[in-house]
């Protein structure tokens, strides 16, 4: 489980088993033969000893219930069975069988795989973008686009948002969302924001706003993504993320970075500087034909805490100080200039054990944030699951901020495109703004918490 | 050897008992808490002159805290706080004030039942373990609040108990996987030092150090008896702390496990508690070049599986062992 790409905090509270598993139990059986004792038969007078047919020693399985609670294995098999069914195999299938296909690459996971292989990061949207248009796909799209939209949004729900109900909580991390829905269900549900994560908004984004502007229904597109981690996988799968009415998932397939390197690294044309493909389409949707990624501000996880404090000083202005509390807790206080007195509190809280205590402080009402960037992983998304992973923890260290660094320095924009699809998606559909929200609900735990004794 | 001096109920009389998950003796020896399947903890106190059959009484019962059995119960190193871990996920801290015990904090966190809870030497440390496979760090922050320092996953199925290094910041944690792994604080997190996997045939369920803190002995389901030396001595940071084993003893006459193992600090005398409800006494003998453990042979009994036994810190003739048969029994240790 060590080297699974799914986030610390999905392995550590096994929240996988919220997708409907093959509850097959692998606790390896033993099988002992119980002996039958064999009766001797009583000589009788003048009665024949009768053969008696030698009867097959029953063998008899057992299992105890120690065992059982002890393994987990069905947890395990539903990990399995998702993480088999969302590869790359299975990717190349839809790129073949579907009318249209789309693929949405996460600047995260350009930048890992530019890492590792010492090129620029233009170097490696161009040479992904090529090994799919190769295949079929007719587009591939930054899912940072899809991110713009989430943006906008943002502080008008923190806006809306009664200062009883917060901290109000970043939403695009799927190991987050599983953690809640499976273990503070009452806490947490009510506080996360209901703002889809970038690669929800690409799902609707492909399969209802491209899908029927270019003729087609979403049962004839497949749409797949590349992502920094595993639980991005867990997220394509809910119930929520379907097609209105339909069994459609928005997003078929999620393969992670590594999943992506090891494809690529097979092909050898992708190693060329051939043509370049011809590229049609709005600048959207061919940016990383053009080897151009888009990055923002506020770190590679999104930068949902900096746009938040930065959308509220151009409407209130104030000073804003950033203390970094922890390897991977940062605190992003407004001050007002005159007063000087908080007005805005927004914090960054990463991997597991900050997310623990967070949970704590809530729970005790001692939290006083107004919002917060919350991350399964530590180091965020530049340290998921599924991004490039090195052999010693010195050179995961030195990647992990060559990756930082490099998405840094990733050029900012994309917001006039995104204005310009909103208006048009606005007027094909009136109530578009529905797809770029999602909800989320509790999960039944842990059947063995129930015993009484 | 021991003779048995006194046995208590944990909870009801003779016809009404509940399994004693363990007891834990006070740091000045004078008091024992105790815990079990009834979801309470007892905290009794030892009266009488230890040289001469003292007897235990109980002093105070906390049944309101937990809601399913309570498998673990410590003092802190300087008795101020008492900690409960139980099958209800939480752990519980009790602040002690003269005789009297109030909850002051409920740790949760942990997915399933927490095994094990015990204070580092230094009581800066608070360790906790759990079926879900991780081993908890906790700190106590400025508001008299616990919070996390570290969670580490490096087993692979249930942790059965976490124990503290007699003087350093190293634990080492025992699991239903067949390994043991070390932990040291390096300064910033919780690491872990060394896996010894396959150190036992199935679960190790317990392990103890010796009172200078460089052997350590292990017990587990295959009903073997082990130990560890460290291999360099001088050294003690986390990449060259290494620890091996070097002898083991298989107790022969019986097929059931070993839960519970306690290491004297004072006479080094090694108490194993065993499924086949006995009481074991062993010792090491280092008059070769390597280490032999030496089998004392069985020196008490219990009606039923013997959970844990624990030597009083104070008076090291004293032991105390929990049972399934409901009873808590005192022991006295004549060499």
């Amino acid at each position: 489980m060590e080297d699974s790409g799914f986030s610390g905090v999905v392995r550590l509270s096994n929240v996988s088993d919220f997708i409907a598993p093959n509850l097959d139990c692998i606790v390896p059986l033993e099988t002992r033969v119980v002996e039958k004792k064999k009766e001797e038969p009583q000589v009788n007078i003048r009665q024949k000893k009768k053969q008696r047919p030698v009867d097959e020693e029953k063998k008899s399985v057992k299992i105890s219930l120690a065992d059982c609670l002890a393994c987990n294995g069905c947890i395990t098999t539903a990990e399995t069975v998702l993480v088999e069914e969302q590869s790359i195999g299975r990717l190349l299938e839809g790129i073949k069988n579907f009318p249209m296909a789309v693929i949405t690459v996460s600047p995260q996971s350009i930048v890992s795989i530019a890492v590792k292989l010492q090129k620029t990061s233009e170097e490696v949207a161009i040479r992904i973008a090529r090994y799919f248009k190769r295949r079929g796909v007719k587009y591939v799209i930054d899912s940072s686009f899809a991110r713009k939209f989430a943006h906008s949004l943002l502080s008008e729900e923190l806006e809306s948002t009664p200062s009883t109900s917060r901290p109000l909580l970043s939403s695009a991390c799927p190991g987050l969302v599983c953690y809640a829905e499976k273990s503070h269900g009452k806490l947490l549900i009510p506080r996360i924001s209901k703002i889809r994560s970038p690669q929800a908004i690409c799902g609707a984004l492909v399969k209802e706003f491209l899908a029927r502007r270019e003729g087609f229904e979403p049962s004839d597109v497949f749409h797949a993504a590349v992502m920094p981690c595993f639980d991005k996988k867990l997220e394509a799968s809910r119930e929520q993320l379907k097609i209105d009415g339909t069994e459609i998932r928005e997003t078929d397939c999620v393969i992670s970075t590594a999943e992506l390197l090891e494809e690529i690294s097979k092909d050898e044309e992708g190693n060329e500087n051939g043509e370049e493909e011809k590229t049609n389409g709005d600048e959207w949707m061919t940016s990383l034909d053009r080897g151009v990624i888009v990055g923002e501000d506020g770190g590679a996880s999104g930068g949902y805490a900096e746009r938040v404090v930065k959308d509220f000083v151009e409407k209130n202005g104030g000073v804003v100080k950033i203390e970094r509390l922890n390897k991977n807790m940062y605190s992003m206080k407004v001050e007002s200039p005159e007063s000087g007195e908080v007005v805005l509190h927004v914090s960054k809280v990463y991997g597991f054990r900050n997310i623990q205590n967070l949970v704590r402080k809530m729970r005790m009402k001692k939290e006083k944030t107004d919002y917060v960037e919350i991350m399964a992983c530590p180091g965020g998304c530049a340290n998921g699951g599924g991004q490039i992973k090195y052999e010693t923890m010195g050179e995961r260290e030195k990647r992990l901020e060559d990756v930082e660094n490099q998405y840094e320095k990733l050029p900012r924009g994309m917001n006039e495109w995104m204005e310009e699809v909103r208006k048009e998606w606005e007027h094909v559909d009136k109530d578009y703004r529905r797809l770029l929200f999602t909800d989320y609900k509790p999960v039944e735990t842990n059947v063995s918490q129930n015993l009484k004794w | 050897m021991l003779r048995q001096i006194g046995e208590y109920y944990h909870q009801g009389e003779k016809d009404d008992t509940s399994r004693v998950w363990m007891t834990c003796w006070h740091h000045g020896g004078r008091i024992l808490a105790s815990c079990g399947d009834d979801k309470a903890v007892r905290v009794w106190s030892l009266v009488g002159d230890p040289d001469s059959k003292p007897s235990l009484e109980c002093r105070t019962t906390i049944d309101d805290s937990h809601t399913r059995a309570v498998r673990s119960v410590a003092f802190s190193n300087d008795g101020k706080f008492l900690v409960s871990s139980s099958f209800d996920a939480s752990v519980i801290i009790y602040q002690q004030e003269e005789g009297e015990f109030t909850e002051i904090n409920k740790l949760e966190g942990h997915e399933s039942e927490v095994k094990s809870a015990v204070f580092s030497k230094s009581d800066e440390f608070l360790a906790t373990c759990s079926r879900d496979k991780s081993v908890w760090f906790w700190q106590q922050d400025e508001d008299e609040d616990f919070s996390v320092s570290s969670i580490l996953q490096p087993h692979t199925q249930d942790v059965k108990q976490v124990i503290w290094h007699p003087n350093e910041d190293l634990l080492v944690s025992c699991s239903y996987d067949s390994s043991i792994r070390f932990y040291r604080y390096d300064g910033e997190d919780w690491v872990t030092q060394q896996k010894i996997d396959g150190c036992h045939v199935g679960t190790v369920w317990s392990a103890s150090f010796d009172s200078e803190g460089n052997r350590l002995v292990t017990v587990g389901e295959d009903h073997v008896i082990q130990l560890f030396v460290r291999e360099n001595v001088e050294s003690k940071t986390a990449d060259q702390d290494t620890w091996k084993s070097v002898a083991r003893y298989e107790v022969e006459k019986t097929r059931w496990p070993l839960y519970s193992v306690a290491w004297n600090p004072t006479n080094g005398i090694i108490a194993t508690a065993g499924g086949d409800s006995k009481i074991r006494l062993f010792k090491i003998s280092s008059s070769t070049d390597s280490p032999i453990i030496e089998h004392l042979g069985v020196v008490g009994t219990h009606d039923l599986e013997v959970n844990h036994v624990a030597w009083n810190p104070k008076f090291p003739n004293l032991l105390s062992s929990a049972s399934d048969d409901g009873t808590i029994k005192l022991w006295d240790l004549q060499i």
